[in-house]
């Protein structure tokens, strides 16, 4: 049986992705805006561990959801919503970095910032769950190597790891999202994490 | 991914620590973390890590980020009913698509043969059957126009109005009936589809294309 297709805002707060993207299909802004309020966090946080640069992870974020919704009457409800968007996120990203050449990894900034401005804007800030100013220092510098730690890792290495670790997905999905074996995706995901301890060693206790 | 023979191998350490070892594996492992303090210690230090990264914020795009997108995006309804209706009986698989080309070119094989045994003939050239098909081809349109053209010329001349005051008093009431009810329907239903099919969109947004 055919079920009833979201229309109030509180519907579509509700809705299953697939049932967002039928809604949009038909030209509801409001499922647009409910796809974006779902997604535009884990996409620009991925973009951003990505390419390290707020402006070009905005760019390329934005880029990312404007394929995906000028081309959602192709979308096929067999595969995740997520799958399908991350999957371009991260395509998007790695051409960057392709393009880009070899990496300067640096949380100070854009290494394209030119006044101290520009290098505040583009940092990259840790937040901190922690009480007190000294437990928030100390997660912020934890956060800030470890962030570190992601940004030394090679593009297909540190895909595969924010998308298991820091976004959650299973590893089925993160093979679909890369488009590869599930196999090689462990194997990614091994080496990802031997070589974050490896670098982060120093902060054992 | 080494694997010695006391201690658990690196995969197993990495799946226990993210709880994602199958439970016949896992109740082994648990016992041998009970006596490998080594093995203990690695799972710990790898669940330390996977907490570590799990807590990392997510990051907020600008806050005009929405609009930005918004601005760039074709809202407007993509395809028309039809197209989406027709669009399910569509393969979705390369499989698929691939036994729908051979069901579509089958029928092209017996023109294939035929061709084939007429030029194995001996009295049969390439030149001398492309003349022959292409003076049946004339020879057929020919007489397509002409019943046409017949046809068009019948019409020209027929009392259409003779013809409507006689079906109209045959045809019974409950009928004409029947044939506005459906009429009063039909019109605002179509009328409603294609307002739908080209509606613009709505919002206080530009929109690409």
């Amino acid at each position: 049986m055919r079920t009833k297709l979201p229309s109030s805002t509180l519907d579509l707060i509700r809705a299953p992705d697939q049932d967002l993207v039928t809604v949009a299909r038909s030209g509801s802004e409001a499922a647009y805006r409910e796809l974006l309020d779902r997604y535009q966090r884990p996409v620009f946080s991925l973009v951003y561990r990505m390419v390290r640069d707020r402006e070009l992870a905005e760019d390329i974020a934005q880029e990312t959801f404007v394929k995906v919704f000028n081309s959602i009457d192709r979308y096929d409800p067999k595969y995740k919503f997520s799958s399908w968007i991350f999957k371009i996120a991260s395509n998007l990203s790695i051409d960057n970095l392709r393009k880009r050449g070899p990496e300067m990894v640096s949380l100070e900034g854009s290494r394209n910032a030119r006044t101290a401005d520009e290098m505040e804007s583009t940092r990259i800030t840790v937040e901190s769950r922690g009480e007190n100013p000294e437990e928030f220092l100390e997660a912020k510098e934890l956060g800030t190597e470890i962030e570190a730690a992601i940004g030394s890792l090679r593009p297909d290495y540190r895909t595969a790891v924010i998308l298991r670790h820091v976004e959650g997905r299973p590893y089925e999905e993160i093979a679909e999202i890369m488009g590869v074996p599930l196999g090689t995706v462990k194997t990614y995901i091994h080496r990802a994490r031997s070589e974050l301890r490896e670098t982060l060693a120093h902060l054992r206790c | 991914m080494t694997r010695s023979l006391n201690h658990l191998t690196d995969w197993q350490i990495e799946q226990l620590a993210e709880g994602e070892l199958p439970e016949a594996e896992r109740q082994t492992a648990s016992a041998h973390l009970d006596s490998c303090g080594r093995c203990s210690a690695e799972v710990d230090s790898y669940r330390i890590l996977f907490t570590s990264l799990s807590t990392l914020p997510r990051y907020a795009p600008s806050d005009n980020f929405s609009e930005a997108v918004l601005a760039r995006v074709n809202v407007a309804p993509r395809t028309s009913p039809v197209l989406a209706w027709l669009r399910r009986f569509a393969p979705t698989t390369r499989r698929g698509w691939g036994v729908l080309l051979g069901l579509a070119a089958l029928p092209a094989a017996p023109v294939v043969m035929l061709v084939g045994w007429l030029l194995s003939q001996p009295l049969v050239s390439v030149g001398s059957l492309w003349g022959w098909t292409l003076a049946e081809s004339q020879a057929a349109a020919a007489d397509a126009f002409g019943v046409a053209r017949g046809w068009v010329g019948q019409a020209a001349n027929f009392d259409f109005v003779n013809l409507a005051a006689a079906t109209a008093s045959t045809v019974p009431t409950g009928a004409v009936v029947a044939i506005i009810v459906f009429l009063a329907i039909a019109i605002p239903l179509s009328a409603w589809s294609l307002h739908r099919l080209l509606r613009t969109p709505t919002g206080n947004v530009a929109y690409a294309n």
